[in-house]
């Protein structure tokens, strides 16, 4: 099942190049299809969930080196699988029509989503790490499609990413010697090295070493350099990907690699982890107040709400983890609408430009309206999914640290100035020029009231996405 | 000679008796189009046979004549990819728009004794065999590199090819004579006992490994005597380069881990720091001086300088796993190498063969299937998995770990990092929307294609069945 899960959208995304370059149509359908039934196989692991690691795949792979095929599913993983599919077909969607050669733009998207489902399920050090690597090269690929100023952009969030993957890499082999020279059993098994002796200092070096790959991935203030350039730069469809399923896996390793593996040293960092995080909250809010362009505003909020997320992460409590991953979802739904919004401005053939918009409310109703309730989304709406997430991470932040707990709080009130001030400059006032805009089609109206809808029902209910987490966290939280 | 040793030695003798059989191919009384192709198909086929005859004796091991040449699985090995690399050379040549005309008997001939050449250095464990393999290959090859003479570079590169082999057999015998001197002996096996005479100078034998050292350095183009790669890269038909940055780098990189596994202790602790301040200065300069390449196959010369940078620093863990990372990382140079190099000669009828980045503007896009295939050799040459250059680059750095150099091994990756600038570079080239004014795409030539479906296959399965090769 799983391996169905990683493979069928890598094959399918291949074999989509392959035969149906010639006709734009056909491949477009294909691809859709590959990424639904993707979605339903989420489906069926939800269905069928087990406790612990479920659906585990073992098989031998390099066996004199410690390396093996190791795959396996838990609450978290899950989680982050269906809100991966979820995206991906929403990016697909928000490309429909925006994209011409789509056998190699589908392909590089199915296969990226194929290795983010790998990251997701390997449970070995080295398979991770390898799904890991194949995940950002289709995404770069993506990236750099449009133009100079993206290739740019593109090439910077590689090497960020690299440099971080690869000290990664470091830190794994590491591990790896360390376990077995202390145990003569040289493993990159995931439940083996969990419980490697290790110095406090040397667990920490370590576990910077793997942090460096999550924290460009999330991406974490200070390393956050590379995400707006390349988020605004890129087509919508592509900084769906980025931010609402790739960065997610900066998270998902932080919780299954950084914490688990290396107890000791992720202690002493977690209090400058809620620190950077809190900063990142703020911080990135400010930028997103003073931007020009709607893009730019939103790849901002997104840094800003990641950024919460860290903060939930290193607090290191039961309550803020369960926050972080339910944010994970909602930012991952919330940048999907939003960037969306960004998509359909474009596909009217207008700048992102915020000088030049005002009063579209009055000729896009239906837009105004769904682009507002993921806005107010953004914001921390009760009733609305981000409300849970930040008030789990706040409230489980403010038992470990008041302070910087506070001063994530005070960012979350900056994400209300921004948005509601992109959204009056875009939105409401009189209109600048006299145009005709089209509301929203049949396809773009589904997907916004898609969004919309899932947006309100994780936030009406979140208990059905919290609890396959809570085992996973309950158990994380007791390590600290 | 008795029955089993004739076996063994039956590929050497293929390829030498059939170099002279080619040689005279060539003058028989027929039309010079017939003469050249007879030699063309009678070296593919010397080298298949020698290919097959390699691996068929899978499992055997002995030492021959007089035990200047060992046989054994890494011998057999490498004997069979130089056959490889060779075939695939030759190959690429006939399909090589510039010098197609040119695969006379005299290049098949050459061919034939560089490959023999690889094959006495693979197998030496006697130093003046492994001169005489060395010579082997550096004198075909330094003709092979001006194949083309009207080229830009061509004749520049072989004279700077031909003088620094020239000075490299020099520091190569020099060695050997201060060696012999102080050991008695020219043989890496009986070393450590004519070391441990009591009227033996070991700080002889010393120097005269530095100078050994030195002399490979200058083959291998390993910092700081490199300053002849680019240039060549440049200047040689691409098939040509094909075969010295493939085969003929990695066989002499076999006879170096030989070399280091044999000699006794006291020699390798000198040399083991030698080569990590080797390794640390091939991954920085070589990855540097790339980055501010323009033409693609330049850039390929000092990349190359880089690799040989990380397997340097694997060596010079002077362990089990640094060597066995070393060879891995040998063979999966190989054939990525080979890959990259195959794209580009298919690439030559369109563009200009020594070509800038700039120019194969959208060559991906129009040429799907080459442009699949530079991706997975340049992801494996940066070291991305699941390709053989990232397995590579796995094996050297936990060997880096395991003997504990965490700082060669924090280099190693930094270099890396950095390589990736101007590899990534060459395929966002590739892949870009391209403005000028479409070209008549010219189809792949069958026996490219051919190379380049086994080679970029072979990256990727030398890389998964890492198992099979490690």
């Amino acid at each position: 099942m799983l391996n169905l899960l990683i493979f069928l959208p890598m094959v399918g995304g291949f074999l989509i190049w392959l035969l149906l370059r010639r006709s734009a149509v056909a491949a477009r359908w294909a691809v859709l299809a590959v990424a639904l039934v993707e979605a339903v196989i989420c489906l069926k692991l939800w269905a069928t969930m087990g406790d612990g690691f479920f659906a585990q795949v073992h098989a031998a792979w390099l066996p004199s080196f410690g390396v093996q095929y190791l795959l396996g599913m838990d609450g978290l993983s899950l989680v982050l699988a269906l809100l991966t599919a979820v995206v991906t077909l929403g990016a697909l969607l928000v490309a429909w029509n925006a994209v011409e050669d789509w056998a190699a733009f589908g392909a590089l998207i199915l296969i990226a989503e194929g290795a983010i489902m790998g990251v997701l399920c390997a449970l070995d050090l080295v398979l991770f790490y390898v799904f890991w690597e194949v995940m950002i090269v289709p995404i770069f690929f993506l990236a750099a499609r449009r133009g100079a100023e993206a290739r740019r952009a593109a090439m910077r969030f590689f090497l960020f990413t690299i440099v971080g993957s690869l000290l990664m890499l470091v830190s794994l082999v590491a591990l790896y010697v360390l376990h077995g020279q202390a145990t003569g059993e040289y493993t990159f098994d995931y439940f083996k090295l969990l419980h490697t002796p290790m110095g406090a200092h040397l667990s920490l070096w370590l576990m910077l070493g793997m942090l460096s790959a999550f924290a460009v991935k999330i991406p974490m203030f200070p390393l956050h350099l590379w995400a707006p350039d390349t988020y605004s730069r890129a087509e919508a469809p592509v900084s769906i990907m980025l931010a609402g399923a790739m960065a997610n896996m900066g998270a998902y390793g932080v919780m299954r690699f950084c914490l688990p593996l290396f107890p000791a040293g992720a202690q002493i960092f977690a209090p400058w982890g809620m620190a950077l995080g809190a900063i990142g909250v703020v911080y990135a809010g400010l930028l997103a107040l003073v931007q020009n362009d709607l893009k730019r505003v939103i790849a901002y909020s997104s840094v800003s709400h990641m950024s919460l997320v860290v903060l939930g992460l290193f607090a290191w409590q039961r309550q803020a983890l369960d926050g972080a991953v339910f944010l994970l979802l909602a930012h991952g739904i919330g940048v999907l609408g939003l960037f969306a919004v960004t998509a359909w401005i474009e596909a009217r053939g207008r700048s992102m430009d915020l000088d030049g918009m005002g009063g579209w409310f009055k000729l896009m109703p239906r837009m105004g309206i769904l682009f507002l309730i993921c806005l107010l989304a953004g914001v921390g709406l009760p009733g609305l999914a981000n409300f849970v997430g930040e008030f789990l991470v706040l409230a489980g932040g403010v038992e470990v640290n008041l302070a910087w707990s506070v001063v994530a709080a005070l960012g979350i009130l900056v994400s209300v100035m921004y948005f509601l001030r992109a959204y009056e400059r875009s939105m409401l006032g009189p209109l600048r020029e006299e145009i005709e805009l089209r509301d929203l089609g049949v396809r773009e109206t589904f997907v916004m009231g898609a969004t919309a809808l899932l947006l309100l029902w994780l936030g009406l209910f979140p208990q059905v996405l919290l609890s396959p987490v809570g085992a996973v966290t309950a158990a994380l939280a007791q390590m600290h | 000679m008795t029955q089993n040793e004739f076996l063994l030695l039956s590929p050497y003798l293929v390829i030498g008796l059939g170099a002279v059989a080619v040689l005279l191919a060539g003058v028989l009384p027929m039309s010079e189009r017939k003469n050249q192709g007879l030699a063309y198909w009678l070296t593919l086929l010397l080298l298949a046979v020698s290919f097959a005859l390699s691996l068929g004796m899978w499992g055997r091991t002995g030492s021959l004549m007089g035990g200047g040449l060992r046989i054994d699985a890494i011998t057999l090995g490498f004997n069979a990819l130089s056959c490889a690399g060779a075939f695939a050379s030759l190959v690429l040549a006939r399909g090589y728009g510039p010098i197609r005309a040119e695969i006379t008997e005299a290049f098949c001939g050459l061919v034939l004794f560089a490959t023999l050449g690889m094959f006495i250095l693979v197998s030496s464990t006697d130093l003046l065999a492994a001169f005489l393999g060395l010579e082997l290959i550096a004198v075909p090859i330094f003709g092979l590199i001006a194949w083309e003479p009207a080229r830009r570079g061509a004749i520049e590169g072989a004279l700077k090819y031909a003088v620094l082999a020239g000075l490299s057999a020099a520091f190569f015998l020099y060695g050997l004579a201060l060696i012999y001197a102080g050991s008695g002996t020219l043989e890496l096996t009986a070393l450590a006992a004519g070391l441990s005479q009591a009227h033996s100078l070991p700080m002889l034998t010393i120097t005269g490994f530095i100078m050994l050292l030195v002399g490979i350095g200058f083959e291998l183009a390993l910092v700081p005597f490199h300053m002849w790669a680019a240039d060549v890269y440049e200047g040689a038909p691409v098939p040509v380069t094909a075969l010295l940055g493939t085969v003929a780098k990695v066989a002499m990189l076999v006879f170096l881990v030989r070399v280091l596994s044999e000699v006794p202790l006291v020699v390798l602790d000198t040399l083991a720091p030698i080569l990590a301040v080797i390794g640390v200065l091939g991954m920085v300069f070589g990855n540097l001086l790339a980055l501010r390449q323009d033409k693609v196959l330049r850039l390929l010369g000092y990349s190359t300088i880089a690799h040989f940078g990380y397997v340097l620093a694997a060596l010079s863990c002077s362990s089990e796993l640094g060597y066995r990372a070393a060879l891995y990382y040998g063979l999966a140079y190989a054939v990525m190498n080979m890959a990259v190099f195959a794209v580009f000669v298919a690439l030559s009828g369109e563009y200009a063969s020594e070509g800038r980045i700039a120019d194969y503007r959208g060559a991906g896009r129009r040429h799907p299937w080459l442009g699949l295939v530079l991706v997975v050799g340049v992801v494996s040459l940066a070291g991305l998995p699941p390709t053989a250059g990232f397995f590579a680059k796995l094996f050297v750095l936990s060997a880096l770990l395991q003997a504990g150099h965490p700082a060669l091994a924090v280099v190693l990756v930094l270099a890396t990092a950095t390589s990736f600038y101007y590899y990534l570079r060459v395929l966002l080239a590739f892949f870009q929307a391209d403005s000028t004014p479409a070209r008549e795409a010219s189809a792949t030539p069958l026996g490219a294609s051919f190379v380049l479906g086994v080679s970029a296959v072979l990256t990727l399965g030398v890389g998964i069945w890492a198992q099979a090769f490690f």
